[in-house]
């Protein structure tokens, strides 16, 4: 019985607002310059250092900016939905917490995504803008962030909020797989990925190097602006409770 | 690895495309320092706000140290 309470220690220190609260503060100090150094270190390669490409010229530059961020927008649409399935299944409120802090960040990287791709469409495509596969499922993404931000606060029950945001973010898990295979499943004017796991990028590695260094960043970057929005959020449930008030009394609220 | 630029101003026209690529980085760059100081802006108004009502409550009753 013992040993199962140990196991189990960590979920239910996970479900826990305080601990998430407390142990997160301590990562701040290091993950923040992490994050901003790989991004600046990342973006000034890319942008400065790299060769121009062969076809595309000097504007294929914004891949820099364009790829990471498309990746993070999908990767945060996992963290919402499956925030929503583990809150809707365990009734964990860190879930709702961890859900309402990530919604808003994924609809901004989406945001980043589509600008930066129409900007990128009309040097190299002619146009700001086509109805095809790719944006217009991208676009879809962005209506869905916005859809449960929206729900998120709907409701006057917290709980009802939640539920009703997390079935719209996993109903919409849907359109996840048709954005990675839109440029393959119809003809497209957007490139095909540049980055795949099951084969060997086609980019050169002068490219490459900096691309993955961005990337890295902007995980960095996720998880450090994840972790701001929670512990915000965190205080807002907390407010009434004793931990949150000795926090106030104590001054410390870094 | 060299520098691709020789001098700022080349490295701002980018063979005609200095336009397109400094706008989707600048804007990426704006909405990406937003995401930063607007939870940072609200918590500590936020703080600040409990911290008020704290010692108003403070002074009006003794504060209960229960836990």
């Amino acid at each position: 019985m013992v040993k199962r309470d140990r196991k189990w220690r960590w979920f239910h220190q996970m479900g826990s607002p305080r601990w998430f609260y407390e142990i997160t503060g301590g990562w701040l100090p290091w993950l923040i310059p992490l994050a901003l150094s790989l991004l600046a270190v990342g973006l000034f390669w890319g942008l400065f250092l790299a060769p121009p490409d062969a076809r595309q010229g000097q504007s294929y530059r914004i891949i820099f900016v364009h790829v990471p961020a498309s990746f993070l927008a999908l990767l945060g649409y996992y963290v919402v939905a499956t925030a929503g399935a583990v809150g809707l299944i365990w009734r964990i409120k860190m879930c709702f917490i961890v859900m309402k802090a990530a919604a808003p960040i994924g609809a901004a990287l989406t945001l980043i995504a589509l600008f930066t791709g129409a900007v990128w469409g009309k040097p190299t495509w002619g146009t700001y803008w086509v109805w095809d596969a790719r944006i217009t499922s991208m676009l879809i993404l962005l209506f869905l962030y916005l859809g449960v931000m929206t729900l998120q606060r709907a409701f006057v029950s917290k709980d009802m909020s939640f539920k009703a945001g997390a079935i719209l973010a996993l109903v919409g898990t849907v359109n996840i797989p048709i954005i990675y295979k839109s440029v393959d499943w119809w003809y497209t004017l957007h490139q095909p990925a540049t980055l795949k796991l099951t084969s060997s990028p086609s980019m050169h590695t002068d490219m490459l190097q900096p691309l993955l260094l961005v990337i890295c960043g902007f995980y960095a970057f996720y998880l450090m602006v994840l972790i701001l929005f929670a512990r915000l959020e965190i205080l807002r449930y907390e407010k009434s409770s004793n931990w949150v008030k000795t926090l106030v009394a104590e001054g410390n609220d870094s | 690895m060299r520098m691709q630029f020789d001098s700022l101003c080349d490295a701002l026209l980018m063979d005609g495309h200095g336009f397109y690529v400094w706008l989707a980085v600048g804007t990426s760059l704006f909405i990406m320092m937003a995401m930063v100081i607007i939870p940072m802006w609200f918590h500590k108004r936020f703080i600040n706000n409990l911290k008020m009502h704290s010692s108003n409550v403070i002074e009006s009753q003794p504060q209960d140290e229960a836990e």
